[in-house]
């Protein structure tokens, strides 16, 4: 490589470096997990769900023997989390100024919001009797204590709006009790925290500062005031940090095996640490330049989709190692750059095929799958190009393979050309077990249930199922969702679905439910309650004649009769409750989506879900939205999808080695390996019981795309077998280096990644195994040569 | 109209709603305005019945009503409204409820003009003459037989809604209190002491300011 072209590829890679150390940011965004296509506003609605107030919020439970000192110490934890920078806000009882904001804003327009089912309920009222036993109820309420409140809204408000609207917040609002202004469970001595954090309840690292600063305090107040002070706690968040404190335990152990594995095999058969990082050259560069490209292409990439884009480039290390073992083993000696133009077929054919199996991916509905076909394809592509171009200047400095290397490989190619000897039986043995490989396929149980793929202590489980019993029975997977042009259209949207599920309600097709109907009726809606007040002209006659007949001075209601007689007030809008003091309020029932506005219905004591999924899809723009049962779906489509994808996959790779030899044999003899893998492989986890779920079939695309690389190294070594040697250790190198980087995953506990530790490990073993099959399929029925080994 | 301001008169009206006895003074001696806070200072348990009558500018004649109340000095009062309709107000220390029958419970303790309202009633009762001048205009009378006290909130947030309260009593303690809003309605309670030195139990203790109800061993004083 001439001094120019070396200090310009320096120079490339530095610049990457700087642009991606500038650019990058790694985040996983759920919804980019989800189908942009056909069922994609579900899926953002579930998406913002996940990362709405509703999973940002914790419910803190504090019980002691008395409950008193769990009130205190309720009191006492909740100022020191208010200022924690990670806490966006803490509730412990009503705010005392939300009255006052309630009335300010609701109390001019209480004759709007006097029933939301005005033509039924608004004549009712109306009526002589109904207006004198309204007139008695309200002599009884001003007699009470708190009588002189009602004495001076009373004569603007003789039907009590205004209270029919605080009694709707306050129906919609928690059932939990306030003691001493302090939310509490008397039954148990609890005191009640609600506790919103400013960062997502899946920000890890946040997430885990905000929990140690919490246990502390706790701690703390629990050893300074006794009573045996316990604290309970429920919220997305303790789950999210369990999670990752359990998978960053299982990678640190694995991480030691692989590391070691991984070190003792290149100690063993490379020759130290020198050759290993002049080997790496290939994938890191594969890796910079994809993530470059990543980062001009989309603007940004997914944390999830580059950790498994990353992982795809433990392929292009074998080609890395397949040049310089073929190189130092080579039967006469070569320069790098001889070996490379030996062998560059064989390798541009297997990142072809790579490239082509993860092809598929491409054209999911999937934006986090195309993202890594992307990532895989460009990734791939600089590792072989590489491999290729930089890899021979750099491979005179790397120093001479052990002497154990060259023997290796000497007894490994005369094994497989032993085996070479029976090449019937070698190909029809694993032949003859697809038969039975399909039974038992047959009997492979898939499952797309997320929640299976973590494994959650179960003591925090239970501990987070006791408490949000404890204080809310809404629903937090199950929502009535509906979704409108515009902010007017999905206020008044949200007015019909109140009205269904007050059917639902009645039918006792579930027991209630919180929406934005307790806070907003559409501008319709409101207008109708107006004009039916306003619409009778005797009402503040009649109204003044019942009142004077129960007591009460005539002309006392004469701002009732004004304010019929002035002009409507203006209906309270969407905006102007978000300009308002009570914005915050809005903040679960109401979101963006993009063009549209979505409003969310939560629902509680649900029985009768299909009962209510009809009255709910008569409406247009409204569903019932399982999130859990969505979730599976989706995971589901995402796991047919990748199978789907090993289809379209295989037929590439077979298009692609058709071209390339034009002959079927060794199209079959490169292909045939990794399809027998697969079978096997469902076929082994089915007999094992295995429940096999999405990356399981994941990790079966990488295997499959491995075990063609490994065909077609094979095959092409049949054409020198002086270098068969090469090529099985090689090829045993890279089996070696996946099952310690990968395989050792199958002794994690957390499910995920057993699942890539199970498929990746026991799949590459049994490419390497099969690999004779490769060489079987080359020489049946062809006469034997001799001295092939 | 602010919405704190038209709250408090009813609890105005319910915390000082209550009955305190006076020292005895000498032998024909007018009682001092000072020697009226030292006897609120030394009150134990005091039982009064009450009659109140409200004239409210919206009804044509007055409510009334009537119930018991329980104080244990300094700083705990229950008031429990019998007639026409059930309701009690709880006063513990710095807590303070409302509840009507069995139905309605309103916490009020966190509310910032009921901490001004438990502020005021603590100072009639807890002898500080000096704190309850710097929270009213006083103006006291008495003569061998009666004395009254005139109060005028010194505070805005109090003086928003009341104009002035009164209260006028014998040796035996206070035996009415009225109450003038800014608005003109007027509160009058008239006081029957029935005891001014109970000693309550524990469990009537409990059962008024925990669970705001009266006990029966109460119910039959």
């Amino acid at each position: 490589m001439s001094r120019r072209a070396t200090i310009a590829l320096i120079g490339s890679a530095l610049a990457m470096l700087a642009y991606c150390a500038l650019n990058l940011r790694l985040g996983t965004n759920l919804q980019h997990f989800l189908p942009d296509r056909g069922r994609s506003k579900l899926a953002e609605i579930s998406s913002r769900l996940a990362d709405s107030a509703f999973t940002r919020t914790m419910v803190l439970s504090i019980g002691s023997t008395t409950l008193d000192n769990s009130i205190a110490a309720a009191r006492e934890l909740a100022e020191h989390m208010r200022a924690d920078p990670e806490v966006a806000w803490v509730r412990s009882g009503v705010d005392p100024t939300q009255l006052e904001q309630l009335y300010a804003i609701y109390f001019p327009r209480r004759l709007l919001f006097l029933s939301d089912d005005p033509e039924r309920e608004i004549p009712a009222l109306l009526t002589d009797d109904a207006l004198r036993e309204r007139a008695r109820a309200l002599k009884a309420e001003l007699a009470s204590p708190l009588g002189d409140l009602l004495a001076k809204t009373a004569p603007a408000d003789p039907l009590a709006s205004f209270r029919r609207i605080v009694e709707r917040l306050r129906a919609s609002e928690s059932s939990l009790a306030l003691v001493d202004g302090q939310f509490a469970i008397p039954d148990g001595n609890y005191a009640i925290l609600l506790l919103g954090t400013r960062a997502s309840a899946f920000d890890s690292g946040a997430q885990m500062r905000l929990l140690a600063n919490l246990d502390a305090a706790f701690a703390a107040i629990a050893a300074r005031r006794g009573g045996d002070l316990r604290l309970e706690t429920a919220g997305a968040n303790r789950f999210a940090v369990a999670a990752e404190r359990n998978i960053k335990r299982d990678v640190y152990a694995i991480g030691a095996c692989s590391f070691l594995g991984v070190a003792t095999l290149f100690l063993l058969f490379i020759g130290g640490w020198r050759a290993f990082w002049i080997v790496s050259v290939p994938p890191l560069a594969g890796i910079l330049v994809a993530t470059t490209c990543g980062l001009v292409l989309l603007g940004r990439l997914d944390g999830l989709t580059m950790a498994f884009g990353a992982s795809l480039m433990g392929i292009a290390i074998d080609y890395s190692n397949h040049v310089l073992i073929h190189n130092r083993l080579s039967p006469s000696p070569e320069t790098p750059v001889a070996t490379v133009k030996r062998i560059r077929a064989s390798l541009t054919l297997g990142a072809l095929t790579t490239i082509a199996s993860f092809g598929g991916l491409a054209v999911t509905a999937f934006p986090a799958f195309r993202e890594m076909s992307l990532f895989a394809a460009i990734g791939v592509g600089a590792g072989l190009l590489a491999s290729l171009k930089i890899l021979p200047a750099l491979i005179p400095f790397a120093p001479a393979l052990p002497a154990r290397s060259a023997r290796t490989a000497a007894w490994l190619g005369r094994r497989f050309a032993d085996l070479e000897r029976a090449p019937r039986a070698l190909l029809l043995a694993p032949i003859a077990l697809l038969p039975i490989c399909a039974i038992a396929l047959h009997k492979l149980e898939w499952i797309d249930d997320m929640s299976e793929l973590t494994d959650l202590p179960q003591a925090l489980v239970d501990e987070g199922r006791r408490v949000r019993e404890r204080v809310s029975s809404m629903d937090s997977s199950r929502f009535a969702i509906g979704v409108a042009p515009d902010a007017a259209s999905a206020v008044a949207l949200d007015d019909q679905i109140a009205a269904q599920i007050e059917r639902a309600i009645d039918a006792g097709e579930l027991d209630g439910s919180r929406s934005l109907h307790s806070l907003l009726w559409s501008e319709a809606l409101q207008r109708r309650n107006w004009e039916l007040l306003v619409a009778d002209a005797t009402l503040p006659g009649r109204l003044d004649a019942a009142f004077v007949a129960e007591g009460f001075r005539s002309g006392a209601f004469a701002p009732f009769a004004a304010a019929l007689a002035a002009p409507a007030p203006a209906p309270l809008t969407l905006a102007d409750l978000e300009a308002s003091p009570l914005a915050d309020l809005l903040g679960p029932y109401v979101f963006s989506l993009g063009d549209e506005v979505a409003v969310i219905s939560y629902l509680r004591g649900l029985r009768a879900p299909e009962a209510l999924r009809d009255r709910l899809e008569a409406l247009d723009g409204v569903q019932l939205l399982d999130q859990g049962r969505f979730v599976d779906d989706i995971y589901r489509e995402f796991r047919v999808t990748s199978l789907e994808q090993i289809g379209v996959g295989g037929i590439l790779v077979v298009l692609m080695l058709a071209l390339y030899y034009r002959r079927w044999r060794p199209v079959i003899a490169a292909f045939l390996p990794s399809l027998i893998v697969a079978a096997l492989l469902g076929a082994i986890l089915a007999l094992a019981g295995v429940r096999a779920n999405l990356i399981h079939a994941m990790s079966l695309i990488m295997v499959m795309g491995m075990g063609v690389d490994y065909g077609i190294f094979l095959v092409d070594s049949t054409a020198h077998r002086q270098t068969l040697g090469a090529t099985m250790l090689s090829l045993l190198m890279s089996c070696l280096t996946t099952a310690f980087v990968f395989g050792t995953l199958a002794i994690s506990s957390q499910p995920a990644l057993r699942a890539i530790g199970v498929t990746t490990g026991l799949g590459i073993l049994l490419c390497y195994l099969l690999a004779p099959v490769t060489l079987a399929a080359m020489r049946v029925g062809r006469p034997t040569e001799r001295g092939d080994a | 109209m602010r919405f704190n301001a038209v709250w408090s008169t009813s609890l105005a009206a319910a915390l000082l709603a209550l009955t305190v006895h006076a020292e005895p003074s000498p032998e024909g001696a007018a009682l001092s305005l000072t020697a009226l806070m030292n006897g609120m200072a030394t009150a134990s348990g005091v039982i009064a019945n009450f009659h109140e009558r409200k004239q409210i500018a919206l009804l044509a004649k007055p409510l009334e009503s009537s119930g018991v109340l329980y104080f244990v000095p300094p700083d705990r009062l229950a008031r429990f409204t019998l007639e026409p309709e059930a309701s009690a107000l709880i006063i513990d220390g710095e807590k303070l409820r409302f509840q009507q029958g069995d139905r309605t419970q309103f916490d009020l303790s966190q509310s910032p003009m009921a901490r001004v309202f438990i502020d005021n009633f603590i100072v009639l009762f807890n002898g500080d003459l000096a704190k309850l001048q710097q929270l009213y205009r006083t103006d006291f009378s008495a003569d061998r037989e009666s004395w009254s006290l005139r109060l005028e909130p010194r505070g805005s947030e109090l003086s928003r809604a009341v104009e002035e309260i009164a209260l006028r009593g014998d040796h035996r303690g206070i035996r009415e209190m009225v109450m003038r809003s800014r608005d003109g309605d007027r509160t009058s309670t008239a006081l029957d002491v029935i005891a001014t030195d109970y000693a309550f139990t524990r469990e009537q203790l409990q059962a008024l300011f925990v669970e705001g109800t009266r006990p029966a061993s109460l119910e039959k004083q």
